[in-house]
Protein backbone atom coordinates (compact mmCIF):
# COMPACT_ATOMS: atom_id res chain seq x y z
CA UNK A 1 0.00 0.00 0.00
CA UNK A 2 1.15 3.54 -0.77
CA UNK A 3 1.78 5.18 2.60
CA UNK A 4 2.69 8.67 1.34
CA UNK A 5 -0.64 9.91 2.70
CA UNK A 6 -0.31 10.09 6.48
CA UNK A 7 -2.26 7.76 8.74
CA UNK A 8 -4.25 10.66 10.23
CA UNK A 9 -5.24 11.94 6.78
CA UNK A 10 -6.22 8.44 5.68
CA UNK A 11 -8.38 8.01 8.76
CA UNK A 12 -10.01 11.42 8.22
CA UNK A 13 -10.66 10.50 4.57
CA UNK A 14 -12.20 7.20 5.59
CA UNK A 15 -14.46 8.87 8.18
CA UNK A 16 -15.56 11.48 5.62
CA UNK A 17 -16.28 8.71 3.13
CA UNK A 18 -18.57 6.86 5.53
CA UNK A 19 -20.25 10.06 6.76
CA UNK A 20 -20.96 11.22 3.21
CA UNK A 21 -22.32 7.78 2.31
CA UNK A 22 -24.63 7.89 5.35
CA UNK A 23 -25.71 11.42 4.34
CA UNK A 24 -26.51 10.29 0.77
CA UNK A 25 -28.64 7.39 2.04
CA UNK A 26 -30.37 9.49 4.71
CA UNK A 27 -31.18 12.40 2.35
CA UNK A 28 -32.41 10.07 -0.36
CA UNK A 29 -34.61 8.08 2.03
CA UNK A 30 -35.95 11.27 3.65
CA UNK A 31 -36.91 13.02 0.43
CA UNK A 32 -37.88 10.08 -1.81
CA UNK A 33 -41.60 10.26 -0.98
CA UNK A 34 -41.92 14.04 -0.87
CA UNK A 35 -40.05 14.75 -4.08
CA UNK A 36 -36.60 16.33 -4.17
CA UNK A 37 -36.53 20.09 -3.50
CA UNK A 38 -33.60 22.06 -4.93
CA UNK A 39 -31.94 22.25 -1.50
CA UNK A 40 -32.09 18.44 -1.13
CA UNK A 41 -30.63 17.92 -4.62
CA UNK A 42 -27.81 20.34 -3.76
CA UNK A 43 -27.15 18.56 -0.44
CA UNK A 44 -27.15 15.12 -2.12
CA UNK A 45 -24.84 16.39 -4.88
CA UNK A 46 -22.47 17.83 -2.25
CA UNK A 47 -22.48 14.55 -0.33
CA UNK A 48 -21.77 12.59 -3.55
CA UNK A 49 -18.86 14.94 -4.32
CA UNK A 50 -17.38 14.50 -0.82
CA UNK A 51 -17.89 10.73 -1.08
CA UNK A 52 -16.16 10.56 -4.49
CA UNK A 53 -13.18 12.75 -3.52
CA UNK A 54 -12.65 10.95 -0.20
CA UNK A 55 -12.93 7.59 -1.97
CA UNK A 56 -10.26 8.50 -4.54
CA UNK A 57 -7.90 9.98 -1.94
CA UNK A 58 -8.38 7.29 0.70
CA UNK A 59 -8.76 4.08 -1.27
CA UNK A 60 -7.47 4.64 -4.82
CA UNK A 61 -4.40 6.79 -4.20
CA UNK A 62 -3.27 4.60 -1.29
CA UNK A 63 -3.82 1.51 -3.49
CA UNK A 64 -5.74 -0.14 -0.63
CA UNK A 65 -8.69 -0.85 -2.96
CA UNK A 66 -6.37 -2.46 -5.52
CA UNK A 67 -4.64 -4.52 -2.84
CA UNK A 68 -7.79 -6.10 -1.42
CA UNK A 69 -9.15 -6.85 -4.89
CA UNK A 70 -5.92 -8.42 -6.17
CA UNK A 71 -5.79 -12.16 -6.82
CA UNK A 72 -4.45 -14.16 -3.84
CA UNK A 73 -1.86 -15.73 -6.15
CA UNK A 74 -0.24 -12.34 -6.70
CA UNK A 75 0.18 -11.61 -2.98
CA UNK A 76 3.17 -12.59 -0.89
CA UNK A 77 2.67 -14.34 2.44
CA UNK A 78 2.58 -11.13 4.54
CA UNK A 79 0.08 -9.44 2.22
CA UNK A 80 -2.05 -12.60 2.06
CA UNK A 81 -2.15 -12.72 5.88
CA UNK A 82 -3.10 -9.06 6.00
CA UNK A 83 -5.89 -9.47 3.43
CA UNK A 84 -7.18 -12.56 5.23
CA UNK A 85 -7.38 -10.60 8.50
CA UNK A 86 -9.09 -7.63 6.81
CA UNK A 87 -11.66 -9.90 5.11
CA UNK A 88 -12.36 -11.69 8.40
CA UNK A 89 -13.01 -8.43 10.27
CA UNK A 90 -14.95 -6.90 7.36
CA UNK A 91 -17.20 -9.97 7.11
CA UNK A 92 -18.14 -9.67 10.80
CA UNK A 93 -18.84 -5.93 10.59
CA UNK A 94 -20.76 -6.19 7.32
CA UNK A 95 -22.98 -9.00 8.63
CA UNK A 96 -23.96 -6.96 11.69
CA UNK A 97 -24.65 -3.80 9.61
CA UNK A 98 -26.64 -5.66 6.92
CA UNK A 99 -28.75 -7.52 9.49
CA UNK A 100 -29.36 -4.32 11.47
CA UNK A 101 -30.49 -2.48 8.30
CA UNK A 102 -32.81 -5.35 7.31
CA UNK A 103 -34.17 -5.49 10.86
CA UNK A 104 -34.95 -1.75 10.93
CA UNK A 105 -36.60 -1.94 7.50
CA UNK A 106 -38.74 -4.90 8.54
CA UNK A 107 -39.79 -3.12 11.76
CA UNK A 108 -40.76 0.06 9.92
CA UNK A 109 -42.31 -1.95 7.06
CA UNK A 110 -40.35 0.08 4.53
CA UNK A 111 -39.03 -1.26 1.26
CA UNK A 112 -35.27 -1.48 0.78
CA UNK A 113 -34.49 1.15 -1.85
CA UNK A 114 -31.92 0.83 -4.60
CA UNK A 115 -29.72 3.40 -2.80
CA UNK A 116 -29.61 1.26 0.36
CA UNK A 117 -28.88 -1.83 -1.72
CA UNK A 118 -26.04 -0.13 -3.63
CA UNK A 119 -24.66 1.32 -0.38
CA UNK A 120 -24.55 -2.14 1.20
CA UNK A 121 -22.86 -3.50 -1.91
CA UNK A 122 -20.29 -0.69 -1.74
CA UNK A 123 -19.81 -1.33 1.99
CA UNK A 124 -19.13 -5.03 1.37
CA UNK A 125 -16.31 -4.06 -1.03
CA UNK A 126 -14.87 -1.13 0.88
CA UNK A 127 -14.77 -2.57 4.42
CA UNK A 128 -11.69 -4.79 3.89
CA UNK A 129 -9.84 -1.83 2.34
CA UNK A 130 -10.95 0.34 5.27
CA UNK A 131 -9.38 -2.11 7.70
CA UNK A 132 -6.05 -1.79 5.88
CA UNK A 133 -6.30 2.00 5.59
CA UNK A 134 -7.09 2.31 9.31
CA UNK A 135 -4.48 -0.11 10.63
CA UNK A 136 -1.38 0.47 8.49
CA UNK B 1 -1.68 -18.08 19.49
CA UNK B 2 0.78 -15.20 19.82
CA UNK B 3 4.01 -15.91 18.00
CA UNK B 4 7.39 -15.00 19.47
CA UNK B 5 9.33 -12.08 18.10
CA UNK B 6 12.08 -13.13 15.72
CA UNK B 7 15.27 -11.08 15.49
CA UNK B 8 17.26 -11.01 12.27
CA UNK B 9 20.30 -9.62 10.45
CA UNK B 10 18.64 -9.06 7.08
CA UNK B 11 19.30 -5.30 6.99
CA UNK B 12 23.03 -5.70 7.77
CA UNK B 13 23.52 -8.58 5.33
CA UNK B 14 21.66 -6.80 2.55
CA UNK B 15 23.64 -3.62 3.09
CA UNK B 16 26.95 -5.58 3.13
CA UNK B 17 26.11 -7.02 -0.26
CA UNK B 18 25.07 -3.64 -1.66
CA UNK B 19 21.62 -4.97 -2.44
CA UNK B 20 18.52 -2.78 -2.59
CA UNK B 21 15.29 -3.85 -0.91
CA UNK B 22 13.75 -4.28 -4.32
CA UNK B 23 16.56 -6.57 -5.50
CA UNK B 24 16.29 -8.74 -2.39
CA UNK B 25 12.49 -8.79 -2.70
CA UNK B 26 12.76 -10.05 -6.31
CA UNK B 27 15.19 -12.78 -5.30
CA UNK B 28 13.01 -14.10 -2.48
CA UNK B 29 9.72 -13.53 -4.32
CA UNK B 30 7.97 -10.98 -2.10
CA UNK B 31 6.84 -7.36 -2.33
CA UNK B 32 9.66 -4.90 -1.49
CA UNK B 33 7.55 -3.54 1.38
CA UNK B 34 7.65 -6.99 2.96
CA UNK B 35 11.47 -6.74 3.08
CA UNK B 36 11.03 -3.52 5.08
CA UNK B 37 8.67 -5.28 7.49
CA UNK B 38 11.19 -8.14 7.88
CA UNK B 39 14.10 -5.76 8.49
CA UNK B 40 12.17 -3.82 11.11
CA UNK B 41 11.26 -7.17 12.71
CA UNK B 42 7.57 -6.32 12.41
CA UNK B 43 6.82 -9.54 10.56
CA UNK B 44 7.96 -13.12 11.21
CA UNK B 45 8.63 -14.97 7.95
CA UNK B 46 7.39 -18.49 7.25
CA UNK B 47 9.97 -21.27 7.34
CA UNK B 48 9.94 -21.38 3.53
CA UNK B 49 10.65 -17.64 3.25
CA UNK B 50 13.35 -17.83 5.94
CA UNK B 51 15.10 -20.60 3.95
CA UNK B 52 14.85 -18.56 0.75
CA UNK B 53 16.50 -15.61 2.53
CA UNK B 54 19.24 -17.89 3.88
CA UNK B 55 19.84 -19.24 0.35
CA UNK B 56 20.18 -15.73 -1.10
CA UNK B 57 22.77 -14.77 1.53
CA UNK B 58 24.44 -18.18 1.42
CA UNK B 59 24.40 -18.48 5.20
CA UNK B 60 22.92 -20.91 7.71
CA UNK B 61 19.42 -19.93 8.81
CA UNK B 62 20.44 -19.68 12.49
CA UNK B 63 23.01 -17.02 11.56
CA UNK B 64 20.27 -14.79 10.12
CA UNK B 65 17.36 -15.43 12.51
CA UNK B 66 17.23 -15.77 16.26
CA UNK B 67 14.67 -15.77 19.05
CA UNK B 68 16.95 -13.58 21.20
CA UNK B 69 18.41 -10.16 20.28
CA UNK B 70 21.44 -10.62 18.04
CA UNK B 71 24.91 -9.36 18.88
CA UNK B 72 26.59 -7.06 16.35
CA UNK B 73 28.47 -9.13 13.77
CA UNK B 74 31.80 -7.45 14.62
CA UNK B 75 31.40 -8.49 18.25
CA UNK B 76 30.63 -12.06 17.25
CA UNK B 77 33.61 -12.28 14.88
CA UNK B 78 35.93 -10.73 17.49
CA UNK B 79 34.57 -13.19 20.06
CA UNK B 80 35.37 -16.09 17.73
CA UNK B 81 38.97 -14.88 17.18
CA UNK B 82 39.54 -14.60 20.92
Amino acid sequence: MNTKISLTNRRIGMTLNYLSLAAIVFLFEFYKDSGFPVLAILAISGAILVWLISFILTYIRTQAWKQVHRSFKKLDEREAGQIYESLRVAYGIFTVIALAVLFVYSLTELQVSIIVFVSLLYLAHVLPASFIVWKK
Amino acid sequence: MDSRKLYNRIAVLRSERGMSRKELAEKIGVNFQTVGYLEREEYNPSLDLAFRIAEVFGLPIEYIFSISPMKPMSEEIYGLKK
